[in-house]
């Protein structure tokens, strides 16, 4: 009885550690804001396609035409890792090495990198073709924009 | 903050005395509504009854007062609260403003930082400029059959510069400075001469690439000037900070060359390209002169169709012209490049094979895996297999790479290349060990 009560106790505590171990870290949500004007719409994979041609220069304008206007996050950012892991799907190396290779051949340069949410916020709110990341929670707050899709640090 | 909260007190005292009041008052007219009436006879009793409506009436009025009193109080007390909510919002504000202007120092911080008191560069007309460039240098050591030599044999000094002239037109130019001290070996017959024939002058100004572009949609670019010859993988990448060996494939060789085709052209290139789902589709359709070849026309092109989750892109190219302006040498040339780009490989395959009315057809092959060990540094093998078409031209390169890049700006390399030249046409075979250290930086 003693050993039967034990092992339960013990199988307890062992579910309970595992899953307290396997509970993940809370990750941040970020949002890819569009301006307010910009009809484009998909299922979420067809979006983040969509954003990791724009922003790699790959295509230059949205489906409907509209001329794309890309913007970053400063390199070491939160927001810019996020995104280069979760929606371009690329190592910082293989970044690195895009634009190298069309800064050389085609003259490109990387989108700009804005430090300040709020600055991004106002080139988002004013011209159609733009799009940006910022944290979920600060997208609600920008002006004439709306949120394309929600993509954690994960 | 401090009288804020007596205030609340002397409030809350108040409050609570005129409740108490108002109890009172209530009490008192429930009890004088609440008494039964006695039945008294006569005069004195109507005289006590008049009496008792004169103090409820009395008792009336002051609860009516009291009312008023504590309605004005209640209205201060909200008022006096709208007051003490106010500077809060002002506070918030006031953060956010301080907010707002920090982010501005920041940015005219880094502005500060990056430009100072010198002066700042615009172009004459240009909406946007961009200029970059790179520095390649190359240290290379070969043991031939009949000697060795070493020297610090190339250094290249490349700026690039691009303009956007408008909405829809762009400018790129590309311009060479070169300092070579080639490798001299002394084989009458070139054949043990491990030197790769690239720009054999010691000094060499080339304007490497020079177009206008006209883009009318991704699917449809006009460049018109000196471009790189859209065919294959590595010619199209070109540029030493993007190529894991330097010393491109031998068919690319010398530089400014037409061994298979030539390395750029001066002309007009169509190009563009679609996505088609997740994949896509892309062509350039090109007519042009050489250098040293400006009264034939060469027409040529490659399509390319890249299927995005195998990571493969595959290419058709073809090229029709004439080689020389001095004697007939028509010429057609076809090739498919292969270029699987996944994960951590990347393996690049080109084969070339071309028609010649003067002289013997040519072929070139070349397969490169690469593999990235970590973020910095790569590792690659290519074979590499050229056949001029000359006496004495079949030769064949095994290279063994790698690669370095410490920051992103920089790319070391450290290669060694087996050179072998097959006997043909009464020239002996011979082989040259070759070892070259090279490093590009770039901005």
């Amino acid at each position: 009885m003693l050993n039967l009560l034990s092992i339960r106790t013990f199988l307890s505590a062992a579910a309970i550690s595992t899953l307290l171990g396997a509970t993940p870290a809370i990750a941040e949500t970020y949002a890819v804001v569009i301006n307010a004007e910009n009809t484009f719409s998909g299922d979420e994979t067809a979006m983040k396609e969509q954003i990791k041609r724009l922003y790699l220069k790959e295509q230059s304008s949205w489906p409907g035409g509209v001329e794309a206007v890309p913007f970053g996050r400063e390199a070491d950012s939160a927001e810019q890792s996020a995104f280069v892991k979760s929606v371009l799907n690329m190592s910082g190396s293989e970044v690195v090495g895009h634009w190298l290779k069309l800064k050389q051949v085609r003259g490109e340069t990387p989108p700009r990198g804005v430090g300040s949410a709020r600055i991004l916020a106002r080139q988002i709110g004013k011209q159609p073709g733009a799009f940006g990341i910022v944290l979920a929670s600060e997208a609600g707050a920008i002006a004439n924009s709306k949120v394309l899709f929600e993509f954690s640090s994960d | 903050m401090n009288d804020i909260t007596e205030n609340k007190i002397d409030y809350g005292n108040k409050s609570a005395r005129i409740g108490r009041k108002l109890f009172y008052g209530a009490a008192l007219a429930a009890l004088l509504i609440g008494t039964p009436a006695i039945a008294f006879a006569g005069d004195a009793a109507d005289e006590q009854v008049k009496q008792m409506q004169l103090k409820l009436e009395e008792a009336m009025a002051a609860i009516h007062a009291l009312s008023q009193t504590v309605g004005a109080l209640q209205g201060d007390l909200a008022a006096q609260k709208a007051m003490a909510a106010k500077p809060a919002a002002n506070t918030d504000m006031v953060d956010e403003l301080d907010e707002r202007v920090e982010e501005l120092e920041t940015v005219v911080d880094n502005i500060d930082a990056s430009i100072g008191s010198r002066a700042v560069v615009s172009a004459f007309d240009a909406k946007k400029f961009d200029f970059g460039g790179f520095v390649d240098l190359a240290t290379t050591a070969a043991f031939g059959e009949d000697g060795s030599t070493v020297s610090v044999n190339r250094q290249v000094f490349e700026l690039l510069v691009k303009a956007k002239l408008g909405n829809r037109w762009d400018l790129f130019v590309a311009q060479a400075f070169v300092r070579n001290a080639p490798l001299t070996f002394t084989d009458p017959n070139s054949r043990t001469t491990p030197f790769f024939r690239n720009n054999n002058s010691p000094v060499v100004t080339d304007t490497v690439i020079a177009w206008a572009q006209y883009t009318k949609s991704d699917l449809v670019k006009v460049q018109v000037g000196r471009f790189i010859t859209p065919h294959g993988i590595t010619n199209i990448e070109h540029f030493p900070a993007s190529l894991l060996d330097p010393e491109q494939p031998q068919f690319l060789r010398p530089f400014p060359g037409q061994t298979v085709f030539a390395n750029f052209t001066n002309g007009v290139n169509v190009n563009g390209s679609k996505f088609v789902g997740r994949n896509k589709f892309s062509y350039n359709a090109y007519a042009g002169a050489w250098a040293g070849n400006s009264t034939n026309i060469n027409l040529g092109g490659r399509v390319a169709y890249t299927f995005t989750n195998e990571g493969i892109t595959i290419g058709a190219n073809a090229t029709y012209g004439d080689r020389s302006s001095l004697v007939d040498a028509d010429f057609a040339v076809v090739g498919v490049d292969l270029l699987f780009e996944k994960g951590r490989w990347i393996w690049k395959n080109e084969i070339f094979i071309t028609n010649e009315e003067n002289g013997l057809d040519r072929i070139a092959f070349y397969t490169q895996p690469a593999y990235k060990l970590t973020d910095k540094w790569t590792g690659f093998y290519r074979f590499d297999y050229l056949d001029t078409g000359l006496a004495g031209g079949k030769t064949i390169e095994n290279s063994l790479g790698l690669t370095f890049k410490p920051v992103s700006n920089a790319h070391l390399r450290g290669i060694y290349r087996w050179r072998h030249a097959s006997e043909d046409a009464g020239i002996p075979s011979a082989d040259a060990h070759i070892f070259q250290l090279s490093t590009t930086f770039n901005f």
